[in-house]
């Protein structure tokens, strides 16, 4: 690496959580599920993590808090992490609105306003890389994470190669610990 | 004619004298007129201002028996100064007021004027006045910030201090032959950031890398430093060691399924017992042929064991 990593340096990672799952479903489903809390600190390292936020999408029309993600997201607030749900109608083909807008923003504010000095992007979404460019532009570090051999059935690989290109650092998921082993099946995550 | 007229020569000689004698008592006069300022005399039991004279520097009394007691101290005057040589002691001088020396007489200026002169006098001495209070407030700020700035100073050598013992510390936590255990708690997010304090509540360290990751109640003193140990595996789904003491575990996977990493906290989803901890999914992991012995390692980033599943003893 032409970097070390200061312990100094602001740590902050925004998660794409609907296409992380995307990618990580075919891991979990075999009695592991990902540990979201164990990617922060992983891929924080000794650094200091000073904010970590999940954007995701929810359905306007599911309210109950029997709702999976709805659950998921207050299990990830407990934690600590800044979720920032999308509340949206799922058009016909299951696609969710705003989210990747939302992230990119947050993300380029946040390096407007010096409020870290890497960021850590979890997605594998190459419509991240105008927004990672506008982030380097200011002077900050930009990582991103995603698992590296994904690819989905019928679809590119889900980390997209030109994203890997215009960040600082790449991380590969596959080889960090971040699945948790659950004890009981009803552990695993939807 | 003139020339007709004889020369008397004594009145010549009878005028000449004349003039000869107004000009020694002229000159005797200017030579025994001084300006004089007197002041107070600071002899005890004298009260009669006293001055000096400008040439001898010897001293210069009010003459009392004549004009005198006019002269006050602290006033400037053309005195006529009368010489007496006392039988014993230096000589003294008298003096007979001529003028007084004052504004008027220096500028001879109306009395209107001479306010404004004294008004203008009183501005200056104001302005030197407030440049020494200035000088004095400047010099005592100076002290007291002199003294503040020190106590920073101090302040921020100590803080330097701590902060390099605690990179110190951190360093050696993070190095691959000494371990690091995390913090027991509940598990958020700001506890991330205390990792780097918590090298300094870690237990003593015993040299063994796999013993310091673990936590100080279920160490067990192993004396290897190899970075390597041997885990059991005596089912598909069981793994056996006595590192794994009693208590709560989290179990970790790679994704790639190459790393399983275990460590103990007090929220941890799997419990161990008997030194065996059962592992939902390893058989899916790892294939189960029978029972093997797994090669580990101490996991110093997060403490704990790292179990290799690609390779066994």
């Amino acid at each position: 690496m032409l970097f070390s990593e200061n312990p100094d340096d602001r740590v902050m990672i925004f998660i794409d959580l609907a296409n992380v799952q995307k990618a990580v479903r075919n891991k979990e489903n075999t009695g592991f599920r990902i540990d979201y809390y164990r990617v922060v600190n992983e891929l924080a390292g000794p650094r200091r993590l000073i904010g970590a936020y999940v954007f995701d999408a929810v359905s306007v029309s599911d309210r109950s808090t029997l709702d999976p993600k709805r659950r998921l997201h207050d299990a990830l607030r407990f934690q600590g992490f800044r979720v920032i749900a999308r509340e949206v109608n799922y058009g016909e083909e299951g696609e969710q609105k705003e989210v990747d807008v939302a992230l990119a923003t947050e993300l380029v504010s946040c390096a407007l306003r010096n409020a870290f000095d890497v960021a850590i992007l979890v997605s594998g979404d190459r419509d991240f890389v105008p927004a990672v460019e506008r982030v380097r532009a200011e002077g900050k570090r930009v990582e991103v994470a995603f698992f590296g051999d994904v690819a989905i059935p019928g679809e590119k690989s889900a980390f997209s190669h030109y994203l890997q290109r215009v960040a600082d650092r790449v991380h590969n998921l596959d080889r960090l610990p971040v699945l948790q082993v659950a004890a009981l099946d009803s552990e695993v995550a939807p | 004619m003139n020339g007709d007229k004889p020369i008397d020569l004594l009145e010549l000689a009878r005028q000449a004298g004349v003039a000869e004698a107004r000009e020694q008592s002229l000159r005797s006069r200017q030579d025994s007129v001084h300006l004089i300022t007197f002041e107070s005399n600071r002899d005890p039991g004298h009260h009669l201002p006293v001055g000096r004279h400008p040439q001898t520097s010897r001293v210069v009394f009010p003459d009392m028996k004549r004009h005198g007691s006019r002269i006050k101290a602290g006033e400037t005057y053309f005195c006529d100064l009368v010489e007496y040589r006392p039988a014993v002691g230096p000589q003294v001088y008298y003096a007979n007021p001529i003028t007084k020396v004052d504004a008027s007489y220096l500028f001879d200026l109306r009395p209107d004027l001479v306010d404004k002169l004294v008004e203008v006098l009183m501005r200056t001495a104001q302005a030197q006045v407030l440049e020494q209070a200035r000088a004095q407030i400047q010099v005592k700020l100076e002290q007291s910030s002199k003294v503040q700035l020190d106590i920073i100073a101090s302040e921020r050598d100590s803080l330097r201090t701590e902060n390099l013992t605690l990179r110190t510390e951190l360093a050696r936590a993070a190095s691959p032959n000494q371990g690091a255990r995390r913090p027991a708690g509940p598990r958020k997010l700001s506890d991330a950031g205390d990792s780097r304090l918590s090298t300094t509540r870690e237990a003593p360290r015993t040299g063994n890398p796999i013993d310091d990751a673990l936590p100080q109640d279920q160490r067990l003193g192993l004396s290897s430093s190899t970075g390597t140990t041997q885990i059991r595996r005596p089912t598909a789904d069981e793994l056996q060691s006595p590192l794994l003491g009693q208590g709560h575990y989290f179990v970790h996977v790679s994704p790639d399924r190459e790393k399983l990493y275990i460590h103990a906290h007090p929220e941890g989803n799997l419990i161990a017992v008997d030194s065996r901890l059962r592992i939902p999914g390893l058989a899916v992991l790892r294939p189960f042929d029978g029972e093997e012995d797994l090669v580990a390692s101490a996991n110093p980033r997060v403490g704990g064991l790292a179990v290799d599943l690609t390779r066994r003893m």
